[in-house]
């Protein structure tokens, strides 16, 4: 335990992949609760919450926790999270609308379609790093 | 006033996000200025100026102004802003034109063709985030 706490308050960029672990956890989790099987692969796209949103959340409450709200590096980390977050959301989430008119249109390519978040999805992960992230803080 | 600007001083990352939505009021105009309609609403992808390219570039003066164009954080910056102004010409308009063969293909789902910019609306955006950015350090 000790140890582990030397690792986090030293190496801060694990807490961010300890964050994305446990979403993918979560999406797992609410996969099944949603659908009733548990037929979801590892790192298939999309999905609740938003893996890449809990991600950078967890860095953005990392660095505002270590450098102060008021520091050039915790600006730097806003705009990076929010242009992750938009692009889940805007950009990412076209592509899964090309895949579907593609997929209508032709039988020789799958396409996903699971591609991007919806607002919803992208707020959960937000709340999920935020969350998770700070509790990390408490317990180490 | 007062207020405002002492909030705007002491949290940096504060100056993006209104850069952002100054370019975002401003991109509304402007496109539907050009159209003539007013179809346009806010948030809506494409358009002159890009708001990433605004936004990013705010993030940029800043960290260079804070920190001196020699810091460790003011090349994060800089490679950041440079995938996204990349970016929003090369992936995003990558995604238009597919959308755009796409809508000629069928016509049950209409696809959105106004993502992605063209190299004047980055340049548009850079030129509109480093002047609103420079101006509003100026002015305090």
């Amino acid at each position: 335990m000790h140890t582990l706490r030397e690792i986090f308050t030293t190496y801060q960029f694990i807490i961010p992949f300890i964050v994305i672990s446990c979403a993918e956890i979560a999406q797992f989790v609410s996969d099944r609760v949603e659908t009733g099987f548990w037929h979801r692969r590892l790192f298939a796209q999309g999905g609740m919450p938003s893996r890449h949103s809990a991600f950078v959340t967890s860095l953005v409450v990392v660095v505002g926790e270590r450098m102060g709200l008021a520091s050039t590096e915790f600006a730097i980390a806003m705009v990076f999270a929010g242009i992750v977050w938009y692009d889940a959301v805007v950009v990412r989430r076209t592509v899964a609308k090309q895949g579907r008119v593609l997929n209508t249109l032709q039988d020789f390519t799958e396409f996903s379609e699971e591609v991007g978040h919806s607002l919803v999805e992208v707020l959960a992960g937000i709340v999920f790093g935020l969350v998770l992230t700070l509790i990390l803080f408490r317990i180490f | 006033m007062i207020f405002l600007r002492e909030l705007l001083r002491t949290y940096l990352f504060l100056i993006p996000l209104v850069v952002l939505l100054l370019s975002e009021v401003t991109k509304l105009f402007v496109e539907n200025l050009r159209s003539g309609q007013w179809s346009r609403h806010l948030f809506q992808q494409g358009g002159m100026p890009s708001t990433h390219s605004a936004f990013v570039t705010s993030l940029l003066i800043i960290v260079g102004r804070k920190m001196g164009p020699h810091s460790v954080e003011f090349a994060i910056a800089t490679v950041l802003a440079c995938i996204i102004w990349y970016d929003a010409i090369g992936v995003r308009g990558a995604l238009r034109e597919q959308a755009q063969v796409l809508n000629r293909m069928q016509k049950w789902h209409h696809l959105s063709e106004t993502l992605g910019h063209s190299f004047m609306e980055v340049l548009g955006g850079i030129i509109f985030g480093a002047g609103v950015t420079v101006l509003g350090i100026w002015l305090s």
